[in-house]
């Protein structure tokens, strides 16, 4: 099957991982972000929306399929340079502090010193972290450190940022406040996949919606369309009924 | 710039799209200076901590037995075990280093970001490397520089040393980032340096010379990797040990060789550390 778009953001084709126990996580997924898009995954838990993720950002050794990220195999340099990634679990550099998790990443990344500190700095400034930033890891509330995991990730203001429930956890105030500048980046032009659990968040942001369930697309399109297919009033309504179709009409695909 | 819906003067506008990834500065020497930085920053424990041990063993085995018992090669006690109290150093900093730093970074996820990240398998391998190369030489060489004129020990042989102390300084933080790539739970990392790292830097020939263990034990000896680290850095300081300089640098440079061609293949494969 030839499914790779070398205009694409992000290709993904055939693919499918089979981790060591004999799960099977994707079975030979396929999908396609065109450059500027920005697209929801949504699913339940389990659904292979972090092994996707996972496999798309170098974390993942898929069992087979292939990954191109604007052209590029997702393994090279020119691939993981051009994705940011906010994982869904809080995993910042304990040994370093606010600052330093942000100039290193840019360093990772190719910036040099000066300049990875001056974007460390706007940044900070913009996620209102500059008062923190020689602050440990310890020393800062959960919702800091999420804003950190945001910016680390726009730190080499990637053209493909993807966010693997980005506001799980976080209280309303900062929920809305990353929504703004998820839109504000979408907004300049930064093609982005957001996987989330919260299906108003989906609706609100997102300019396609794709329903991942048991390691399969269910279902992909607007929220406008997705309403009118599955004869829904709102992207809830979609949701349960493509859930309720694998249930009982596809069971395999659960 | 643009700065639609990101305030503070945000440039919020992708880098474009490049054909190949060329870095302003190497991504290589950011992780090296990280890893230098993880340690550095609490030198107090992972420097100054490291040298105390040797220091104390030093003067408790050193001093207090040094009337009583004789060196060999013509030497006093004190100066006879403190090559070995510098290669035990060696192994235990090289080894804790590769553990500690890949296995938190593991454990607490973010070695995800290095991952993730355009920075090469080999040049991840070679920055934890490095880094535990550059802490043992600190630590040993702080060691060396406290203890040789109390003990008033001399460099017999430099030259043996400069051989073969980057050898002992690879074997011993490959097999840091070997083990801090397999090893999976805090119990385990506590279990494998208690049960083997520790007996085998004891039984490698530090305090003394194998010729006055019975054949079998003087045998085992010989399967014990750290031995080899020992008698090198022995005949660098005193001029003479239990083997030939020849015979304990080809054994220490194909450790080193072997050690490295495993722990580049598991970062080539990325199968103990991606999922």
């Amino acid at each position: 099957m030839r499914c790779i778009s070398g205009t694409s953001a992000l290709s993904v084709c055939g693919l499918r991982k089979t981790y060591k126990g004999g799960f099977t996580a994707l079975h030979g997924l396929d999908l396609e972000l065109a450059p500027g898009r920005f697209v929801g995954l949504l699913g339940p838990n389990g659904a292979g929306k972090s092994t996707l993720i996972g496999s798309v950002c170098n974390l993942v050794i898929p069992t087979a399929g292939e990954i191109r990220v604007f052209g590029h195999d997702h393994r090279s340099r020119e691939a993981r340079s051009l994705i940011g990634l906010a994982e869904q679990e809080v995993n910042l550099d304990r040994f370093l502090s606010v600052e330093q998790i942000l100039v290193y990443h840019g360093g990772y990344h190719g910036l040099r010193r000066r300049e990875a500190y001056r974007r460390a700095r706007e940044l900070m400034e913009v996620f209102r972290l500059s008062d923190r930033a020689k602050n440990n890891l310890s020393e800062l509330s959960g919702g800091m450190r999420r804003r950190i995991m945001f910016a680390r990730a726009l730190m080499h203001r990637p053209p493909l940022l993807i966010l693997d429930e980005p506001t799980a956890g976080v209280d309303v105030d900062l929920r809305i406040e990353l929504w703004q500048y998820i839109r504000g980046l979408h907004a300049d032009g930064t093609t982005v996949l957001l996987t989330t659990h919260y299906l108003e968040e989906a609706e609100a942001l997102c300019e396609e919606i794709v329903l991942l369930r048991g390691g399969r697309i269910l279902a992909r399109g607007t929220a406008d369309r997705l309403r009118a297919d599955f004869s829904a009033s709102d992207i809830a309504g979609v949701y349960a009924h493509a859930m309720a179709v694998v249930d009982h009409g596809h069971g395999a695909a659960a | 710039m643009s700065t639609t819906g990101l305030g503070g003067g945000l440039d919020a506008t992708p880098a474009p799209v490049a054909e190949r990834f060329e870095p302003s500065r190497s991504p290589f020497s950011w992780l090296l200076q990280r890893e230098l930085v993880r340690y550095l920053r609490i030198w107090y424990y992972s420097v100054l901590g490291q040298i105390s041990t040797p220091l104390l063993m030093l003067s408790v085995f050193g001093f207090a037995l040094s009337h009583r018992v004789k060196g060999t090669g013509g030497v006093t006690y004190t100066h006879f075990i403190l090559p070995g109290l510098i290669g035990q150093t060696l192994m235990t900093v090289g080894y804790i280093n590769g553990t500690t730093s890949l296995f938190d970074a593991r454990r607490d996820r973010y070695f995800n970001d290095v991952l993730s990240s355009p920075l090469r398998w080999w040049e991840i391998n070679l920055a934890c490397v490095l880094a535990a190369v550059i802490r043992g030489i600190l630590t040993c060489g702080l060691v060396a520089a406290i203890a040789m004129p109390i003990v008033g020990a001399t460099i017999d042989r430099p030259l043996i040393l400069v051989a073969g102390l980057p050898a002992a300084l690879i074997v011993a933080a490959q097999l840091g980032v070997i083990a801090g790539v397999h090893i999976k739970t805090m119990d385990q990392n506590i279990s494998l340096q208690t049960l083997a790292v520790q007996p085998l830097t004891f039984l490698g020939g530090t305090f003394y010379s194998i010729s006055a263990l019975p054949p079998v034990w003087s045998d085992l000896s010989h399967v014990n990797p750290v031995f080899y680290v020992v008698q090198v850095m022995r005949i660098g300081f005193v001029g003479s040990a239990d083997l030939s300089a020849g015979i304990g640098l080809a054994v220490l440079w194909s450790m080193a060789i072997v050690l490295t061609a495993w722990s580049l293949q598991l970062f080539r494969s990325g199968r103990r550390l991606k999922d």
